[in-house]
């Protein structure tokens, strides 16, 4: 594929290849503004240096992803945002001794969890368990000391342990 | 770990996200890629051929210049390359003869009183609309970022008391302004109330804030015809990295180590100006004077659809900084172009647009003959609209010349951010639509104690606020950005109501007036209308804090430093004394409740500076007595008998 064709491609595929990425990079940055720098940053980039995306190796969303996340990381180390390692203790409370209601739908509590997180925070679940830095990185990424972090996860497993006991893997990951 | 529930929940969490269609479409002009997808394009081909023949066509008949020529290089600036005292930036040598195409004396020739009168300025046209669409709201003039501030935290040095401004920083937040009914005029203010603790005094504060609401649909807002003229500060001080001081502590010339240090003010000024000539309407004109030592014409005034655009970015980019800070030279050549203009009274509206770090140190550079020159032009009609470089910005100076009718000001901090930012504010940022507001509270029970997020709190006295312009601003979700004044009360006796009596001015300069009532009565201590007020509030005293901060340091380190004889910055590294070590812990806390209160992810980046400056640690205080201790935590040593 020469020059000219991966350009066609990237045109036939750059609004979903937008819509994809603006999400990624959303969720992992927590921050609207800086990841509308960033989505930007990453097109401009990706797209002068086209030349060097190889068909072979994965398709352009894949490319565009690992260039992301790149940007990602140096991101964070560059600006570290400031991330709450908190977790309200009304949420953590309803976790260790959970309502029968609750219990009768554990997902909820699962989301509530979640939901309760601010963004900074979501996006470092998102980097730690979906991209699976390890706490070393994380570290270098926020500032944050490893055993605060390795703390921090611990208690959203044990909050989470309810909804996902059968397929969780805790004791292994911590 | 594919199984792991947060895959489920963070896909949920991306899938929530709202796409940005504009930047997604603004992205895709600027890499000159089509939305469409080209396989479904094919069939189509021959009508778009056919279909793009016929608006050439009516393009060529409306604008039968626009192909058959690219527009003009009028650039009149000679840059040699090779000259040393152009390339000689670090020191900045002083070189009066540098400017070739025009005499020193032309640049001083027009004598202020010589001015003429500018008259005619057209308005913007907002015209109701029973279309959906967002309606705009307003900000008021002044600073619109208090990016200075921030930038002087991030790099260790200490801020001036000035860069921290209330409408600055209301600026950079978006308020709920309360806005209950659909709104008829060109201006409706809406009203919120509040009775709140301050977190540091314990006392119980009341607030009111005025929500600056607007009948402007999004879809209707057109900026008027406008003649620009960007006045460039090519000055010595601007050959300084964007993030050092030019004058370190003791006002010695901080040597830079030139491209291989970071970007230079100079190249951020050329690259802004340069996306600065991207906003601007073939039917706009445009005009560009540089100062230095003096000013000079680098492009005369002319139509943009007349100019060679191309030509004139590579001009721009191919600046360089020299010689002192005339601004004074900078500001009479910029009016003397707008005076001059072909045209006349055609109805253009007219703005000078500065670009510079603000450190005049040549020409008139006292603050009261700069603040008359600009408040000469506001009254012959020409806006000012300042654009701060560099860390050493001098917002002191600034600020007092953007406290004229029609003016404002924002800090530029990084090129691809500062073209965002025009990106999506440029047409509000220069169009005013609202002149000389003034509230007049009517009550027996409370008086003005003070006026946040508007720069003319000091025109406010008594029983009146005044801010002397709105600039229209943007409403997204119910929330308009910056659009909220916040007025503190005094209560004077034991009487709820008031009466808010509000005049203002419009850009054609028909008078307006209207009226309403607000009540304290059954108010109780922490209740709040709506969360802008809250939100307001929260940044009011926040920035109050700040700003104590800041003059306490100061007048601390003027004891000892005497400060250079003009308006030159020299760099302080950052410093918090006691007890502002232990006021910050405790406003701390109180800003991260109300984050948690008000939900706006944002203000985390407050909650980061206060972190920082915790984190410092603490200096003497003056007469270098003991560092006071807090107060030990009391002991509960009951023991039942």
């Amino acid at each position: 594929m020469d020059l000219d064709q991966k350009r066609e491609k990237f045109t036939q595929e750059y609004s979903d290849l937008f819509e994809y990425l603006y999400r990624y990079v959303s969720v992992r940055l927590g921050h609207r503004h800086d990841a509308e720098d960033l989505v930007s940053d990453i097109f401009i980039k990706s797209y002068t240096r086209l030349a060097d995306y190889e068909p072979d190796k994965g398709s352009l969303r894949q490319w565009l992803t690992g260039i992301a996340k790149n940007e990602i990381l140096m991101h964070w180390r560059r600006k570290r945002p400031l991330v709450s390692l908190e977790i309200t203790d009304d949420v953590m409370g309803s976790a260790h001794d959970p309502h029968p209601s609750q219990l009768v739908d554990n997902q909820m509590l699962a989301e509530k969890i979640f939901s309760s997180l601010p963004p900074a925070t979501k996006a470092l679940v998102a980097l730690r368990y979906v991209e699976d830095l390890s706490y070393e990185e994380l570290s270098d990424m926020t500032g944050k000391q490893v055993p605060a972090l390795r703390q921090f996860f611990s208690r959203l497993h044990r909050a989470l342990r309810l909804e996902f006991s059968e397929m969780y893997d805790e004791p292994t990951t911590l | 770990m594919n199984n792991n529930p947060f895959h489920h929940l963070i896909e949920r969490e991306e899938s929530h996200v709202q796409v940005d269609q504009q930047l997604k479409s603004r992205l895709a002009r600027k890499l000159k890629i089509s939305q469409q997808k080209t396989w479904s394009m094919k069939p189509f081909l021959g009508f778009a051929f056919a279909g793009a023949l016929v608006l050439i066509i009516a393009f060529s008949i409306k604008n039968p210049h626009s192909l058959i020529h690219e527009g003009t290089d009028d650039w009149q600036y000679q840059t040699d390359k090779n000259d040393e005292r152009v390339m000689n930036k670090v020191q900045g040598v002083s070189s009066p003869q540098l400017y070739n195409p025009l005499s020193r004396s032309n640049f001083f020739g027009a004598a202020q009183d010589s001015l003429g009168k500018i008259s005619g300025k057209s308005s913007p046209v907002p015209v109701p609309s029973s279309v959906q669409s967002a309606e705009l709201g307003f900000s008021t003039g002044g600073a619109k970022d208090i990016g200075n501030f921030r930038e002087n935290i991030n790099n260790g040095y200490l801020p001036l008391p000035t860069d921290v401004t209330y409408e600055g920083l209301f600026y950079d937040y978006s308020f709920d302004t309360g806005k209950a009914e659909a709104c008829n005029e060109l201006f409706c203010p809406s009203y919120a109330r509040a009775i709140a603790r301050d977190p540091l005094s314990g006392s119980d504060e009341y607030y009111l804030s005025v929500g600056l609401n607007s009948n402007i649909k999004e879809s209707d807002f057109q900026r008027p015809k406008t003649n620009f003229v960007v006045v460039l500060d090519i000055s010595g001080s601007m050959s300084s990295s964007f993030d050092q001081y030019y004058y370190d502590q003791f006002g010695g010339r901080v040597e830079v180590s030139g491209r291989e240090a970071n970007k230079s003010k100079m190249q951020l000024a050329t690259e802004s100006l340069q996306a600065l000539v991207d906003h601007v309407r073939p039917d706009d004109r445009l005009g560009i004077v540089l100062f230095s030592d003096s000013a000079t014409v680098a492009k005369p005034l002319r139509l943009v659809r007349d100019t060679n655009l191309i030509k004139l970015k590579q001009h721009i980019g191919e600046l360089g900084p020299t010689g002192g800070t005339n601004m004074s030279a900078g500001i009479e050549e910029g009016t003397k172009m707008l005076q001059n203009r072909e045209g006349g009274n055609d109805g253009y509206a007219n703005r000078l647009i500065f670009i510079t770090d603000a450190m005049p140190n040549q020409g008139e550079f006292g603050a009261q003959g700069l603040h008359g020159l600009a408040q000469k032009n506001a009254e012959q009609g020409i806006d000012m609209s300042f654009m701060g470089i560099g860390v050493d910005f001098q917002s002191e100076l600034v600020e007092a010349l953007t406290k004229v009718r029609g003016a404002n000001y924002l800090s530029i901090h990084s090129a691809p951010e500062f073209k965002k930012r025009l990106g999506e504010e440029f047409d509000f940022l220069v169009t005013p639509m609202v002149y000389d507001l003034k509230l007049n509270l009517e009550s027996s029970g409370f008086a003005i104690d003070k006026i946040y997020g508007s720069p003319d709190a000091d025109l406010s006295s008594g029983n009146i606020m005044h801010v002397r312009t709105l600039f229209p601003s943007k409403t997204e979700n119910g929330e308009t950005k910056g659009g909220l004044v916040l007025i503190k009360l005094r209560k004077t006796a034991e009487q709820p109501n008031a009466t808010l009596k509000v005049s203002y001015e419009d850009t054609k300069g028909g008078q307006h007036a209207n009226t309403a009532s607000v009540s304290f009565e059954k108010i109780m201590v922490g209740s709040y209308d709506n969360l802008g007020i809250r939100k307001g509030i929260v940044l009011s005293r926040y920035a109050e804090l700040l700003k104590q901060w800041l003059s306490g340091e100061r007048g601390v380190l003027y004891d000892d430093m005497k400060p250079m004889d003009n308006w030159e910055r020299t760099s302080t590294p950052l410093r918090v004394s006691n007890p502002y070590q232990s006021r910050f812990q405790m406003f701390r806390e109180y800003l991260r409740n109300e984050i948690n209160a008000i939900h706006d992810s944002k203000m985390d980046q407050e909650m980061k500076i206060l972190d920082k400056l915790v984190s410092l640690a603490p200096v003497l205080p003056p007469g270098g007595g003991p560092i006071p201790v807090p107060m030990p935590v009391p002991i509960d040593d009951w023991k039942n008998p």
